[in-house]
This record gives structure tokens, C-alpha cells and sequence, in this order.
């Protein structure tokens, strides 16, 4: 594989069934790009039924990791498959949607946001206003169905995670911790910083595919009043809400949005 | 139509799992047991991938209304029916059996297993993403996303050819050695990494040669391991930035303990992975009890892949040698059903 002068790749163990592509150790969007380009170079291959035995790949934040059906191929006859695929050819596609997700911060939808923007030295609408300012990238879906990692937040509103996590974080929680933001999909417990609640429901299993997000897409955040936020609650229980309404096209997203560099 | 009329500890409908879904965060669930689904299915006429019922421990039982079924279950299970008119008889695993119209059976208990795969001919729950597989924490597949429960009906597709009858030995791990002290230390295949490195070489050692006992805390997200501490290299070493888990990945966090995830585990996570059990290996994390001793065997990608597809080859020769059991059992409510004699003239018209 030709290496990209961001680190070189690796090629981990994973078992008879898998095989791990790294290409480094720190959460960055030149990784990311890496990433989703050699990502939608594979997934293109499997349509094209040109690496039999491979099942799925899974982006994570710095790797690509391959499920194969060991009966009828082998990590090593994938990993032989993949040196000869070229980083560089894939790196301009840009396949990713473009979001706008409705937030209602603060209240008791963002129980964390007064002590947050206290701790960073900030008005509360000056947290909202960063928060929002940002057009996040998708690094992966993990930890949850449909849960998607975000990033890069502000440096001016990065904090660790809680020391004490919640037991129970509500369901559609807009959450941060260090340089991600994130929306849980489902209630379950967690240790990020609680700033708002967005209403759109981020997993449907009748829906294909049943995650709203997928690695590679851009979200930005813009703020709702309680009252088009039980709107929204109103239509997306009703189903006469399309998530199609939330999506940007790629020339509108890409003007004036303050991008997260490295 | 079957009814649940109480589901034991925990049912769940599962089949080979819905893959494919790893990068949207679900795991691909399925059967724990493959092995034991792939059997259970051929001692009942089903295809290999047709959707079982997982029973966890015992207290599974289902009633039969209109249509007599026929039902096979792989593992250790104390099984039996009870017919309409109250006569039980007990059934015996590996093999298939019918059951009549108005009766009810039972699986009461898993034996010296975790659990017990049940096999339904023409069992043909719904489908959803793909797969009858439950995945409880996004509520998918099973009944309605849950797993079974009093009350539930059960759709079958009831056989043309309603043969019973078909028997198999036990297809256990650890082949041909059925003796009490083969189960004694169980061994598990794996091969390290993908963070080996972030161990001692004398952790990674101790990892393949000491012994691990299995905790009370082990399901079908994963199980945890109890025995000698695995050591991180460097208090940094304990914690990546979140990476990819697959079913045999095995976890240790800061606590030194070793987790094996299985089927229904997070798609990523955040704990160095010293090695990953191979597939073929992961039903014995799945089937053996809490204080079960095992130990971790070292092997290399190349050997784990033979490994897997010899064992894939054991299951086929398994399906594939099934015979008739010599007591047959019939289900005398069916055997009363049937017109054995037929052209009987009523003497007295």
C-alpha cells in the first residue's frame, strides 16, 4: 500500500475473522480522511464483488477494521489484497451527507451547560454559540446503535469527561467531552457533559439504513426554542417528519462553515 | 401455532445474526452456539440458518394448538411433552421428536450447560434488518425486539413429510473425550493482539499459560474472566482511543481481568485488546458454567484459520451422519389421531 506521510499504515491481528488496518493513534480529521478514503475504496470493491469473503468494514477513529468470513477467505489473503490499493486514489471522494440538527440547549434538556460555561470561563450563549459553530465531522458510530462521535469541539470548550457519570442519560441528549460532541440515541449511561436535547430520533429500525449518521458526514447544530422543539417532538412521533429536511447540499455546507483544522 | 406459556430465564429467537451493520454501532448478534443451531436445524429438516430458539437455563415451555410439530435440542437439556390427555414422556437431546396437537413441552432445565439451542421445523419468526436475531439493547429481531414471553405465538410453517426420529451424538468442544477431567481446564484458541504490545512480554506469557475462571458475569454481550492480573506496560497503555471490537476480541481494562466479548458486544471500544479468541471457540465462553477453569492457547492467524474451518468441517460431517434412533418416539395423541383401520362397517346398520 502506498503510505501517506501521515504515519504508516499497520496491519494488526484480530483473530481468524478480522484484521485491522491502523492508520495512527490520535483522533484527527487528516486520520479520518485517511480513513473514509480507504473505507470507500473497500466498500466499492465489495459491490463490485472483487474481495469475496469480506463482510464488512468498520471505520473507527484512526482505523478500519475488516470482518471476514474465514471459511472462505483469510486475513492474510485480505491484508495481500489491500497492499496493492493505492491511499492516494480515493482521497477525493467525498461521499459524506451534510446535517443540521436542532438543539434545544440548556434547561433541563442541558443540565450541564451552567456549570460548563462556568468552568471554561464563558456565558452560557457563549458556550451555545461555539457549540454551534462548528461543522462537526462523523468520525464513527460505536458505543450505541446510531451513536456517532463528533468532532473537533472548540479548544475553548473542551473538558474531560464528568468525574461522576449519570447512571442515566435521557435519550436525544447533545452531549460534549474533550474534543467530540455527540448525540445519544438511546438512554443509557454516560459520563459526558449534558448542554441540550435535539429532538430528532437518531435510530429507526424500520428505517435502511436504520442510523441517521454514518462515518464521513458532517453535522452542525443550530439552536431551537421549546416550542419548535415539541414541534418537532410532535412530528417525528407522528412519522410525518423527513430526516431529508435536516440534510444541506454539499455547496451550501461548504461555504463560510468554520471547519475544525488540525 | 405454538404458544408461550413461560419462557424460563431468558428465550431468545436467534440465527446466524445480521452482519453488515458493525459501522452504524450494532453488533451482529446470532446464535452463541452456531454448532449446536446448525444440528439442532438438520435433526429437524430445517435449513442450517433457519432461526432457533436460544434457552437460557431451563423453564422454556411451549403448547401446541392445531398442528403437530416436530422439535429437536442440542445441548443437555432435560426436555419432555406432555400430551392432551395428561401422558408425559421425556425427550432426549440430539434428537428429533413430534409433537401432537393439545400438548405441551418443556425444556425444564439446561443441564451442565448455560443454555439450550431448541430447533422447530418450519419455525418462521419475522425478520428485521435481515435477521430473527434479538439484539435487546436497540429492541431488534425476537418478538418485537424482546425476547420470549408468556403468551407469545410463535408462527410455524408446518412440514410436508412430518418424519421424526433423527438422532445425532452430542456434538460437544471437546471432541471424542467424554471423561469427567476433559472439562476440568477448558482451552481456548486465540491469537494476540491488536494491542498486544501494550503489555508486558511476561503479561502476554502468563496470558497463554495461566489459568481463567469464569465469573458470574457472563452473557451474551461477553464473559469476564477471573485469575492472574494482566499488567498494562505504562498507566497510558490502559486506555486507546476508541477502536473496533469483534466477537472473540478480548478486552482488559485497568483492573487487569480479561473480558472476551461475544455476540452482542459493543462495536468499539476504548480497552487494549491482548488477543482475539477465534470464532470456532467462542461457544465455550458461551456454554460452560460460572467457576469454569480455562486456559488461553496461543496460535497464529495462519493455524487459527485452519483451526476454524477444520471445525466448520466437523459441524458438516455432523449434520450430514444423521441416523434413526432405534426408539423412535411417537406421540401416542398422534398415533390416535391417524385412521389405522380403515372400511370399518358399523354392525348395526
Amino acid at each position: 500500500m502506498v503510505h501517506q506521510p501521515d504515519g504508516a499504515v499497520r496491519f494488526l491481528d484480530a483473530g481468524d475473522a478480522a484484521l485491522i488496518v491502523e492508520f495512527g493513534d490520535e483522533i484527527k480529521h487528516s486520520t479520518l480522511r485517511r480513513v473514509s478514503a480507504m473505507n470507500a475504496q473497500i466498500s466499492g470493491c465489495i459491490e463490485r464483488g472483487e474481495l469475496p469473503g469480506l463482510i464488512e468494514t468498520v471505520p473507527t477513529f484512526r482505523s478500519l477494521a475488516l470482518v471476514l468470513d474465514p471459511l472462505i477467505t483469510s486475513p492474510a489473503e485480505m491484508a495481500d489484497k489491500l497492499r496493492g490499493l493505492d491511499e492516494q486514489a480515493a482521497q477525493n471522494q467525498n461521499l459524506g451527507r451534510h446535517w443540521l440538527m436542532p438543539v434545544h440547549y440548556g434547561g433541563s434538556d442541558g443540565p450541564d451547560l451552567e456549570p460548563f460555561a462556568a468552568i471554561a470561563g464563558l456565558s452560557v450563549d457563549q458556550v451555545i454559540h461555539r457549540h454551534q459553530s462548528v461543522r462537526y465531522s462523523v468520525y464513527m458510530l460505536g458505543f450505541q446503535p446510531g451513536f456517532g462521535f463528533m468532532g473537533d469541539v472548540d479548544e475553548s470548550i473542551r473538558q474531560p469527561r464528568r468525574r461522576e457519570p449519570r447512571t442515566r442519560v435521557p435519550a436525544g441528549s447533545v452531549a460534549v467531552a474533550n474534543q467530540l460532541t455527540a448525540i445519544y440515541p438511546w438512554e443509557s449511561p454516560g459520563g459526558w457533559h449534558l448542554i441540550g436535547r435535539c429532538p430528532i430520533p437518531l435510530f429507526n429500525p424500520q428505517q435502511d439504513p436504520p442510523a441517521l449518521f454514518r462515518a464521513g458526514d458532517t453535522v452542525k447544530f443550530r439552536g431551537i426554542d421549546p416550542s419548535e422543539c415539541d414541534e418537532l417532538d410532535q412530528r417525528c412521533t407522528t412519522d410525518s417528519f423527513d430526516m431529508k429536511e435536516l440534510q444541506i447540499p454539499g455547496k451550501l455546507a461548504n461555504q463560510a462553515d468554520t471547519h475544525a483544522t488540525d | 401455532m405454538l404458544r408461550i406459556e413461560s419462557a424460563g430465564l431468558l428465550s431468545l429467537i436467534q440465527d446466524k445474526g445480521r452482519p453488515g451493520l458493525r459501522h452504524l454501532g450494532i453488533p451482529a448478534s446470532g446464535a452463541l452456539v452456531p454448532a449446536w443451531m446448525r444440528v439442532a436445524n438438520a435433526l429437524v429438516g430445517n435449513k442450517a440458518d433457519t432461526p432457533i430458539i436460544e434457552c437460557h437455563e431451563g423453564g422454556l415451555q411451549l403448547s401446541i394448538r392445531d398442528q403437530a410439530i416436530i422439535v429437536a435440542v442440542a445441548g443437555d437439556a432435560t426436555a419432555s411433552s406432555t400430551s392432551a390427555n395428561g401422558a408425559s414422556r421425556s425427550l432426549k437431546p440430539w434428537q428429533s421428536h413430534v409433537i401432537g396437537p393439545g400438548s405441551t413441552f418443556t425444556i425444564s432445565s439446561s443441564g451442565r450447560f448455560r443454555l439450550a439451542v431448541l430447533a422447530i421445523a418450519g419455525f418462521s419468526p419475522t425478520m428485521q434488518l435481515g435477521s430473527a436475531s434479538t439484539y435487546l439493547r436497540a429492541s431488534l429481531g425476537g418478538i418485537d425486539g424482546r425476547e420470549l414471553q408468556a403468551g407469545d405465538e410463535l408462527s410455524v410453517v408446518p412440514a410436508e413429510n412430518m418424519e421424526a426420529g433423527w438422532c445425532c451424538p452430542p456434538l460437544l468442544p471437546n471432541e471424542g473425550d467424554d471423561s469427567p477431567r476433559a472439562t476440568d481446564v477448558i482451552s481456548i484458541a486465540a491469537v494476540p493482539g491488536p494491542q498486544q504490545d501494550a503489555f508486558l512480554e511476561q503479561t502476554l506469557q502468563d496470558f497463554f499459560s495461566e489459568e481463567y475462571t469464569l465469573t458470574r458475569e457472563a452473557d451474551r454481550m461477553g464473559a469476564r474472566l477471573l485469575g492472574p492480573t494482566l499488567i498494562h506496560k505504562s498507566a497510558a497503555a490502559r486506555d486507546i482511543v476508541s477502536d473496533a471490537i469483534v466477537p472473540g476480541s478480548v478486552q482488559v481494562p485497568g483492573n487487569g481481568q480479561p473480558i472476551v466479548l461475544l455476540a452482542d458486544a459493543h462495536t468499539a471500544g476504548g480497552y487494549p485488546k491482548i488477543a482475539t479468541v477465534l470464532t470456532c471457540d467462542l461457544e465455550r465462553l458461551a456454554i460452560y458454567r460460572t467457576g469454569q477453569r480455562f486456559r488461553f492457547q496461543q496460535v497464529d492467524v495462519l493455524s487459527a484459520v485452519t483451526l476454524t474451518r477444520q471445525h466448520n468441517k466437523r459441524v458438516e460431517r455432523h449434520c450430514s451422519v444423521l441416523t434413526k434412533a432405534g426408539d423412535a418416539t411417537i406421540d401416542p395423541s398422534l398415533l390416535m389421531q391417524q385412521n389405522l383401520i380403515g372400511g370399518v362397517v358399523d354392525a348395526k346398520a
